[in-house]
């Protein structure tokens, strides 16, 4: 059956009529793409590359990256067209014959692919160029051996002026040498200022250069707490001077360093600030992203607003910006308090998403809001999901060791739950007393005594709710005389125990013991004695400690009290996370809490923002002492000014020109702020 | 990068794959699978499997599962999941199992265009129908005749210029530009009718057939109203954010112009309030009864009402009498629906009678919630208002319209 249809389709591709050849190319691929292997045709195919028909040419393209790997000879044969349709006229054709040559994975051919790629960097049409752009990164997976060659290329495409080359461009340069920082410089404005003018793909991939390059060139805004927008002048020199006092700082190139970091990091914030609106969340949260790790703490505000615009959206989005939205509002609250509601659950939201935002709500506690999250944890620790019942309970318990004044309030939620009847509501509920009460100065006792009556009816079922319990009455109600019936209860059903249940057993016939040695004798003994010969190492190595302790015990009674019934230090309980903080948001390593191949870390500020070849040439704008103060000013007016950037970059401009009129005539020779604004602000067609 | 993409139908079958880069075996979907199975509303978009990385979205019962092989932004194979969808949405007008086999080939080329080697390429719309034609009968049939293709000859003028979206040489007799200002309502309610979160999501669609490259700018009556919002890429930021009004050279055909926010700072308005009463015993009969009625809706009637009570799972069985609509009660699941359609404000739409509860079930802590969905027409809630669309650039004149709705989002009464 399939050897025929083998034979009609090879007829199929043989025939002269292209008709018949797409037929029978649309039919193979069909079959490849739902997973069938079609990799006997592959001589068949090949031979169709030269076909004149492009939708043809196209299909066998398709067909030959998917088996090439398996048919390297035969490829090796069909070279030749490859490369003489990169050399042809129509530009599409050229585009679409470099993307199939540089995308089959052979290593054989990447000096050829090499020597393609160098032609078409210098191709007339920047589609060409772009795919060029894309090229160099297949080689370098391919070969890394070519690094030197290919970075050549792509310098040279980084000075394209087409915006999709450079988008292109940009994605080979983070994937073949992005800690070469040196050939950003001379592009770190175009790149910045036409960011809003590249397509989303290519927004994201320059908004994580941009993080990670800013990180290394400009001071960290936010040093010594306070944001260098706020911060007076002469505090940022001082800070400056102290950072390196050996060096004999010149007054004036300190002035200059900090208003270049000032302005750059400016420059950078107020162009990527458009890119707030963008639709797509992947480019809105490495916004915010760039905001977090680069923008002075005054500036967060943007970043809440924006964000949890996206909690409403899709499930799969809004999962990835609360799992975000959680790290940080772990560090900084006050981004998201205004925004406190959108992290109320809906039923229909899925799991994740939910106790996501249950720990969010948990880090945006404060005053002013712990009553309506207390009443929203209430009604979540009711849930009939076991999960975000515990999630819930957990929270009113943080929430009451951050403020006492809810106790009572909790305990009497507490207390509806185990009153239940459901299992898994006993058992967080118990659980959550336990942790309450040990909060707690001073024990009510009346709920210990509670919850010893329903373990003696038996209704405490569950190993967690079980060690509560016995720790509960063990460590403060161990002198009373119920205490007795709880022990009596416990090692009545001791042999069917669970490990961990027996080993709080073991310690609470120990407290029992301490306290009223007569009446516990009896049952310690068979404790022992049963214990001692137990399956589970840690449960015999404990008899044995606690046996020399308190039998034949070579130390005094009050010293035995002292080490089993001292007060325990209590732990607070902490708000679960789902995330991990040290990992750079957004990646995927975060999202996994672990460190995920080729994840990088974000690199930390350098103390002096380095002086790189993009400072010298800034440096050359405020050459003339004279004017730095008044440059100073000018360029505190920038940092205040919410505007475009093109006004800002006017007044910056104006600043210094007036000045210039004023003062001395001499002074505009050395004063080419040109050199600032050279950089290609032509406009662009939107915004024309 | 994205390495591989294997679309999945909801009973687990691997019906597609494309793969970018060396081919990853399908196999790599079993953990996908397991998922699925274990849980089919809730998987998780992220899933790690020792060498490979699964992310997947999942829309219209068809799973779309890329593999990546190392570090990348999830969020941004997450969007691109989706903008494939949106793309096959707008090929095919659906997205479902049956038109994915039915154009394999339009499907598999689409992909190569939206990816090269893992990296997105060319995913405007305009661009793509461009590159590959959209099928539709009339064309197929003019193909065999002409012997013509369904792929570009031509690259796409649209990758040359620096309005990507737009492609050039298009040409109506009827100029027509439509707008809806589609607005939804979240909101929570609680047990006593008190507000506790109310939001509005809204957003412009548009389907704009006009000739040439025309320059449209669109303003607002109250455009103070937007807490935050997002934009086409067609929209110019700085326009928006000097004087407040969205001027753009549109796409041609249909697209989000802008999606917005109207969040807690002013006051919401909630359109329909439910009054209910559901009273259990500790026997083995209940009681409910459900009031549905309008609040503020400014004069317009509320459509296409339906109610959904997620029931706590220790109920039974329902029987109620409706005065209008139909209702089912699904034991599975445990969903009352209740499709009311319009409200007629003379008699208030109610439904009533008992329901029977498993023998000793603990009643004291449950708590069931509404999900409510309507439509109103003509009103957009928060009293956004266009005011005027101007066009430059071209000289004949367009016919213009807007539409305004409202919907219900997420909105949900606890009770």
């Amino acid at each position: 059956m399939m050897n025929k249809a083998i034979v009609s389709e090879n007829r199929l591709l043989d025939s002269s009529n292209i008709d018949d050849n797409l037929q029978a190319l649309k039919r193979i691929t069909t079959l490849m793409s739902s997973g069938v292997d079609v990799s006997c045709f592959f001589p068949f195919v090949v031979k169709k590359i030269v076909s004149d028909c492009l939708e043809v040419k196209r299909l066998v393209y398709l067909y030959i990256l998917r088996y090439a790997e398996k048919e390297a000879e035969l490829i090796l044969m069909s070279v030749n067209t490859f490369q003489k349709d990169i050399k042809h006229t129509d530009p599409f054709i050229r585009a679409n014959a470099l993307r199939a040559l540089t995308g089959i994975r052979l290593k054989l051919l990447a000096p050829i692919m090499l020597t393609a790629v160098q032609g078409s960097a210098r191709d007339f049409f920047p589609y060409v160029r772009k795919i060029t752009a894309h090229a160099l990164l297949k080689i370098y997976a391919l070969d890394a051996t070519l690094k030197d060659s290919l970075i050549e290329i792509l310098i040279q495409l980084l000075h394209d002026r087409s915006l999709i080359v450079l988008g292109g461009s940009l994605l080979a340069f983070q994937n073949i040498c992005p800690e070469r920082h040196d050939l950003l410089h001379a592009h770190y404005r175009t790149i910045v200022r036409r960011s809003v003018d590249f397509d989303e793909w290519s927004q994201l991939i320059a908004l994580q250069l941009l993080t990670q390059y800013g990180r290394v060139q400009f001071a960290n805004p936010n040093r010594d707490g306070k944001s260098f927008d706020n911060s007076s002048s002469e505090g940022s020199v001082a800070t400056l001077k102290a950072l390196d006092p050996d060096h004999k700082w010149n007054m004036h190139l300190i002035i200059k360093v900090l208003i270049i970091t000032i302005i750059i990091n400016r420059l950078l914030l107020e162009c990527m600030h458009n890119l707030f609106y963008s639709r797509n969340g992947a480019v809105v949260l490495e916004v915010c992203k760039l905001y977090y790790y680069l923008a002075p703490y005054s500036e967060f505000s943007q970043i809440g607003r924006a964000m949890c615009r996206f909690v409403a959206s899709r499930k799969e989005i809004s999962y990835s910006f609360l799992l975000n939205i959680e790290t940080m509002s772990k560090r900084h609250p006050e981004i998201f308090t205004p925004h406190l509601q959108s992290f109320l659950v809906y039923t229909s939201d899925p799991l994740q998403i939910k106790l996501t935002k249950i720990s969010i709500l948990l880090n945006l506690l404060n005053d002013s809001n712990v009553s309506i999250l207390f009443n929203e944890l209430k009604m979540y620790s009711t849930n009939e999901n076991p999960k975000l019942c515990e999630a819930g309970v957990q929270g009113l318990v943080y929430c009451v060791s951050l403020f006492p004044k809810y106790y009572k309030l909790c305990l009497k939620s507490l207390f509806r739950l185990i009153t239940s009847k459901k299992e898994y509501l006993i058992e967080k509920g118990t659980v959550a007393l336990r942790n309450l009460l040990q909060t707690s100065p001073k024990v009510d006792m009346r709920i210990v005594r509670y919850l010893s009556r329903k373990y003696l009816k038996g209704s405490i079922k569950t190993t967690e709710a079980q060690l509560s319990v016995l720790w509960l009455v063990g460590e403060f109600a161990y002198n009373e005389n119920w205490a007795l019936q709880v022990l009596q209860t416990a090692v009545k059903n001791y042999k069917n125990l669970d490990d961990e249940v027996k080993l709080q057993v073991l310690n609470f016939v120990s407290k029992l013991h301490v306290a009223n040695v007569e009446s516990s004798a009896e049952y310690l003994e068979y404790i022992f004695f049963l214990a001692k010969n137990d399956q589970n190492t840690d449960i015999r190595e404990r008899t044995c400690f606690l046996s020399s302790l308190l039998v034949g015990s070579l130390i005094s009674a009050a010293e035995v009290h002292k080490v089993l019934l001292s007060r325990k230090s209590v732990c607070f309980p902490k708000v679960p996370s789902s995330t991990n903080r040290d990992l750079v948001l957004g990646t995927l390593s975060h999202l996994l809490k672990r460190k995920v191949c080729g994840y990088r870390e974000l690199p930390k500020f350098s103390p002096t923002a380095g002086g790189s070849s993009l400072r010298e040439q800034e440096v050359r704008a405020v050459e003339n002492p004279l004017q730095e103060e008044k440059v100073l000013s000018s360029a505190y007016l920038l940092s205040s000014n919410q505007h475009e950037l093109d006004s800002v970059e006017e007044n910056f401009y104006l600043g210094i020109s007036s000045e210039e009129t004023r003062s001395d005539s001499s002074a505009s020779e050395n004063s080419e702020p040109i050199d600032y604004s050279s950089a290609d602000s032509s406009p662009t067609e939107r915004e024309s | 990068m994205i390495h591989s993409l294997f679309i999945i139908n909801s009973s687990g079958d691997v019906f597609l794959e494309k793969h970018w880069r060396s081919v990853i075996s399908r196999s790599v979907c079993d953990y996908y699978l397991e998922a699925q199975r274990a849980n089919p509303n809730d998987i998780s978009p992220v899933i790690a499997t020792p060498h490979h990385y699964l992310i997947s979205i999942q829309r219209g019962g068809v799973s779309f599962v890329a593999v990546c092989m190392e570090e990348i932004p999830p969020l941004f194979v997450i969007e691109f999941l989706h903008r494939v969808v949106d793309t096959f949405q707008d090929y095919f007008s659906d997205c479902t199992e049956s038109i994915i086999k039915e154009n394999y080939v339009v499907i598999y080329e689409l992909l190569d265009e939206m990816l090269d080697n893992g990296f997105p390429l060319a995913t405007e719309s305009n661009i793509l129908k461009e590159l590959i034609k959209p099928p539709n009968i009339l064309r197929t049939i003019a193909n065999t005749v002409t012997g013509k293709t369904n792929v570009s000859e031509v690259l796409p003028t649209g990758q040359l210029s620096n309005i990507p979206w737009r492609r050039t040489g298009v040409k109506y007799t009827n100029n027509e530009a439509y707008f809806d200002v589609i607005e939804e309502v979240d909101a929570i309610i609680d047990k006593s009718g008190a507000t506790v979160f109310a939001e509005i999501q809204g957003y412009i669609d548009c389907c704009i057939k006009l000739s040439g490259m025309p320059d449209l700018t669109l303003s607002f009556m109250n455009p103070r109203l937007f807490d935050d919002v997002s934009f086409h890429p067609c929209v110019r930021f700085k326009r928006w954010e000097a004087e407040r009004v969205l001027s753009f050279i549109p796409p041609d055909g249909n697209f989000r112009l802008i999606s917005y926010h109207i969040s807690s700072q002013s006051v919401v308005a909630i359109p329909i309030y439910v009054r209910h009463n559901l009273s259990i015993k500790t026997g083995e009969q209940g009681r409910l009864d459900l009031t549905v009625g309008p609040k503020q809706t400014l004069g317009r009637t509320v459509e296409a009402v339906k109610i959904e009570v997620l029931m706590p799972k220790c109920i039974l069985n329902c029987v109620l009498t409706a005065n209008q609509g139909k209702y089912n009660f699904d034991p599975v699941s445990k969903i009352l629906h209740w499709d009311i359609g319009r409200i007629d404000v003379t008699k208030l739409p109610n439904i009533r009678g008992s329901v029977s509860i498993a023998s000793g079930s603990n009643t004291a802590e449950i708590n069931p919630s509404i999900n409510v969905h309507f439509t109103i027409n003509q009103l957009a809630v928060s009293g956004l208002k266009v005011n005027r669309l101007d066009m430059y650039g071209e000289k004949y004149k367009p016919f213009k319209g807007v539409k305004y709705i409202t919907k219900a989002g997420r909105f949900q009464i606890r009770m």
